[in-house]
């Protein structure tokens, strides 16, 4: 819907502001696409929400139970193994879209004034669905989660000074059991799906009335018919995603490893795929630097970006050249988080060394 | 663009119907339906042919058991329907019944604490394993006796043979000199290392370090796979310090060769083919050792080694002189080329002691050897053991052999760890023991019980015997420590199975019967190639053995029948008269017992059993065989009281030709 109307609202400012402009270079097809990555998000939200809850009915936050419940549904409860692989799987697919939807924003210069809130709320939505996804990883209380969990704590450990006062509030001890379990369980089904869906409001009002202050001429929804009309075509874009989410869950299970155990350590221990770049780079040198300054100098750029690029011209398409800079920047930016997830999924091995993937490990 | 999506809402909505019951279909079909389905079928199959129309009820649906204490969920039973049902004793898998479930309900076990796999999966893949993300995969019927000692202990005779002969194996060939195990002493399987070069030859040394089978096909040292030059270093370390006293030492050949027949030397000693296998085959021992340690090995054994099983026979000095004479003249190995030998001595002279020093270190030797020169009591070297069985397969590394994923699996990397030490990787130190699949299969199955884990005490049930710590002190203890009795006999639960257990003895036979015995041995069972040795027992020494055997290795069983004995007319000739009736006619015991040259030769030889034998025991044994000895051939007859009697009168009287 957000799409929907701001490429709308792209027209309306064009009919004002009939200034002659250079084409993009890339082929007109792309040229005004939003693909619709709102929507799909928000559909995405919309199966996490019936799935979990679903889930919600088995799980049992206790460190004892809470890997056999994950057996359970895998194996003997109707339909378990399915909504469990469609919830990991949405969620995974929404950490996706969501980095592209902003960055669909970005390129298209779609921050700017009047939209600088709406930006700020979307990257905290974005911030949200890592939270979200970082406590639900942690749920299945297997190595996996076990072990990814640890890695994420000591990256916070390794801020200066509050560092390990921040992993003792978050974990609720000095190591992961039953407080982190009750705590992450608490954070995933309580609290971000509330935040989360106060924003999506928040962010769908804000879109509306950021339309209607850029372009005040606009009046309802003329180019895009009746109410029926787009109630048809946003659900079949429902529809879409659903049954993406459908035939990946049938053909592909959930990963389950091995209940956590604390005296086995998987070589190497990995964050969660999401967080692999910043345990990448917090291999590259001194904690405080790479692990703390430069991702939140990063985020605190982000937060900014609306308020210090606030150039007149090249919004509301793809590429373009009078954005040459900003784009490039922010490609690099994508590029390098992009790599480092890449590096640290695929060539790092014991003791965080680099292999080939073809290249064996030594185990001792 | 906007009526592209609506007139593709339709066909959306259908696809979207298609793949939920995609969903529904894929959720239902689960493969133990079918398992379910025939099962059924099975049952009413039964029910027909006991003449019934159906079958019992039969639900369709997942079965589980929760076995709390052992916080284990199985849900094995969903299709090894037929577990707790005799009737399905032939069927094939998996509805075969269990084949010990009298002992192992499935109501209090389960499955998976015995067998491994993945209780709480439901199809076939996941459950037996090996799958990604599932540690323990379904045990190998080869190896499956590791789980008894979960609940039973090690010492599983019976039932569990292949782990009981896996846990002997594994102090005997001295695993534990490097593996630590909790709980376990460390045994000392070989001998001192110093002064070799008093004891040894140079060339002998390298030979046995290069390939110890070579020398001796049945000893315990394994090979180090060590190259030439390996093999003369260590040599010329081991044989640093005094070289030999003398090259020959004077005495009688010929004598020496009757002393040592007389001696039956055979009966633990390989002597050219024949022989027992408790001590090491001699045939070519004088192309190891020089005479002078010979000499002093069979003067004093202990001396040299404080664990020999060989006992002091005590001859005299001239005695074992002509011995040696004889050994050192004939028992020399025919095929050593003598070209060959002087370039192994010349091999080992050029060879450097430090780098020996090294590799014997590095090899942890000492782990088997004690006192070696230089080198500190460590040991251990290879990794603790202690829990070894529940190993996460993720830390064993199969190296350099590729392993298909389904072969994956603890039990068969341990397996072909033990089979071939150095098959992963160049560079591993373990050596090989060239163990056949058999010996392979029990130490792998020792290892793999090696779990550490516990479970409750409701659950443990030690079931064979433990070995005793019985250690008789005083007179008695240093003739048993001097004659080394019970590498052969066994005591109180305590010594070697070569010849009879000895723990009643002194209720069995008469006095003057073991003081002539120990004095002059003779032959009681004629078909055993094991007989006893005539040691030089001294004059003391057999009344502190009679003593003992009379105070102490005594069973009331047989003390008690000294009174219905005595109600007994024993020396009637009537009555022995009946007895030799039954002994040849109605029972034929001459089929095994030998009267005078007469007879089988299973059996002890009856001819002289009237100073042999005390007649309470002869009683006593004739009720119940079995009790005196479990695996005794002896068939169990309902003799009658008269009958033991008469058989009892003629086995104890005096035999006439």
């Amino acid at each position: 819907m957000a799409a929907n109307t701001t490429q709308n609202s792209m027209a309306d400012d064009r009919a004002h502001n009939p200034a002659p402009r250079q084409p993009p270079a890339l082929s007109k097809w792309l040229q005004e696409k939003t693909f619709g990555l709102g929507l799909i998000n928000m559909s995405l939200f919309i199966i996490l929400n019936v799935t979990g809850i679903l889930l919600m009915f088995y799980y049992v936050p206790d460190t004892d139970k809470a890997y056999k419940v994950i057996k359970d549904l895998e194996f003997v409860i109707n339909f378990g193994a399915i909504f469990r692989n469609m919830h990991r799987w949405s969620a995974y697919a929404m950490i996706i879209l969501v980095f592209l939807h902003m960055s669909r924003v970005f390129y298209m210069a779609e921050y700017r004034e009047p939209r600088e809130l709406n930006w700020v709320i979307g990257l905290v939505l974005f911030i949200c669905t890592l939270v979200a996804a970082l406590t639900g990883y942690l749920l299945p209380w297997d190595q996996k989660a076990y072990w990814g969990m640890t890695i994420m704590s000591n990256v916070m450990a390794s801020a200066p000074v509050i560092g390990e006062k921040l992993k003792f509030v978050v974990l609720g001890g000095t190591e992961i059991g039953q407080n982190a379990l009750s705590r992450a369980y608490d954070i995933h089904v309580k609290l971000m799906p509330l935040i989360i869906s106060t924003l999506i409001a928040v962010h769908l009002i804000r879109n509306r009335a950021d339309d209607l202050t850029a372009n005040p001429g606009l009046h309802g929804n003329a180019a895009d018919g009746s109410w029926s009309d787009i109630i048809t075509r946003e659900f079949a874009k429902f529809l879409l995603i659903l049954i993406v989410m459908m035939g990946a869950s049938i053909l592909f299970g959930a990963p389950l490893e091995e209940e956590a155990n604390p005296s086995v350590t998987p070589v190497p221990a990995k964050a969660p795929w999401f967080f692999l770049g910043l345990q990448e780079l917090l291999s590259w040198g001194a904690p405080f630097w790479f692990a703390i300054v430069i991702p939140n100098v990063l985020l605190l750029f982000a937060f900014l970006i609306p308020f210090i690029e606030r150039g007149k011209t090249g919004a509301g398409v793809w590429f373009h050249p009078s954005r040459r800079l900003q784009n490039i920047l922010f490609t690099a930016f994508v590029t390098v988080a992009i790599g480092l997830i890449i590096l640290g999924a695929y060539f790092r091995g014991p003791g965080w060394r680099f292999y080939w993937p073809w290249q064996p490990w030594p185990l001792h | 663009m906007n009526g592209f999506f609506q007139k593709l809402f339709p066909f959306l909505a259908l696809l979207s119907f298609l793949l939920f019951i995609g969903m529904v279909w894929k959720d239902y079909d689960s493969p133990y339906l079918e398992y379910q389905r025939k099962f059924k079928t099975m049952l009413d199959l039964k029910a027909s042919e006991t003449g019934k129309l159906k079958g019992p009820e039969f639900q369709i649906g997942f079965r589980q058991r929760w076995i709390r204490e052992l916080d284990r969920a199985d849900r094995c039973e969903t299709c090894h329907l037929g577990l707790e049902d005799p009737r399905f004793k032939d069927a094939p898998q998996p509805f075969t019944t269990h084949p010990a479930m009298a002992e192992h309900s499935y109501e209090k076990f389960g499955c998976t604490v015995c067998h491994h796999g993945q209780g709480m999966a439901t199809t076939l893949k996941d459950a037996h394993g090996p799958v990604e993300n599932w540690n323990s995969a379904l045990y190998h019927d080869n190896f499956m006796e590791n789980s008894c000692s979960l609940c039973h202990g090690e010492y599983v005779h019976d039932q569990a043979p292949i782990l009981f002969k896996g846990q002997n194996m594994f102090y005997d060939y001295g695993c534990r000199g490097c593996h630590k195990v909790a709980g376990k002493p460390r045994t000392l399987t070989g001998p001192p290392l110093d002064e070799m070069g008093k004891r040894v030859k140079a060339d002998w040394l390298y030979r046995w370090l290069k390939g110890p089978k070579d020398y001796l096909p049945t000893t315990k040292m394994p090979d180090h796979e060590f190259s030439e030059q390996e093999a003369a270093d260590v040599a010329a370390f081991l044989l640093l310090g005094p070289g030999p006293e003398g090259e020959a030492v004077s005495g009688n050949a010929g004598r020496g060769k009757t002393t040592l027949l007389t001696s039956r030397c055979v009966t633990c000693h390989t002597l050219e083919g024949k022989g027992g296998s408790t001590g090491p085959e001699l045939s070519k021992v004088s192309s190891k050792a020089w005479p002078r340690t010979l000499f002093k090995t069979i003067k004093d054994p202990h001396a040299l080694w404080t664990q020999s099983r060989m006992p002091i026979f005590g001859f005299a000095d001239k005695d074992i002189e002509d011995i040696v004479s004889f050994m050192t003249s004939d028992y020399i190995d025919l095929d050593l080329d003598e070209k060959e030998a002087a370039r192994q001595i010349q091999l080992v002279k050029n060879a450097s002691p430090e780098r020996g020093r090294e590799l014997t270190d590095k090899q942890g030797c000492i782990g088997c050897h004690s006192k070696i020169p230089t080198i500190k009591e460590l040991g251990e070297i290879g990794p603790d053991l202690t829990t070894f069985g529940v190993v996460h397969i993720s830390l064993l590394d199969f190296g350099d052999i590729k392993v298909p994923f389904k072969n994956r699996t603890v039990p068969n990397w341990i397996y072909n760890k033990v089979k071939s030490p150095r098959i992963f990787k160049e560079g591993l130190k373990m050596p090989d023991y060239h163990f056949n699949a058999e010996q392979t299969s029990a130490i792998t199955t020792y290892v793999l019980g090696l779990k550490g884990k516990e479970v409750p005490a409701s659950y443990t049930l030690p079931l064979g015997e433990r070995p005793t710590d019985y250690a008789p002190q005083g007179a008695f203890g240093k003739i048993l420590d001097k004659y080394r009795c019970l590498v052969c006999h066994k005591i109180n639960g305590k010594g070697g199975e070569v010849a009879n257990d000895l723990s009643q003895e002194g209720s069995r036979v008469r006095q003057e019967w073991i003081k002539r015995f120990m004095k002059a041995p003779d032959t009681i069972r004629p078909l055993l190639e094991e007989r006893m040795p005539p040691f030089k027992v001294l004059d003391p020494e057999d009344e502190a053995i009679y003593q003992y055997c009379r105070t102490t290795l005594v069973t009331d069983k047989v003390e008690d029948l000294t009174e219905t004995v005595s109600t007994m007319s024993l020396n009637d000739p009537g009555i022995i008269r009946e007895g030799e009736k039954l002994y040849h006619e109605k029972y034929a015991c001459d089929a095994c017992h030998q009267i005078i040259g007469r007879g089988g030769l299973v059996g002890p030889d009856f001819t002289n059993e009237e100073k042999r034998l005390r007649p309470e025991w002869v009683v006593y044994y004739l009720h119940d065989p079995k009790a005196f000895l479990k695996r005794s051939v002896e068939p169990v007859y309902a003799f009658t009281d008269k009958e033991i009697e008469a058989l009892t009168a003629f086995v104890i009287s005096p035999k006439k030709q």
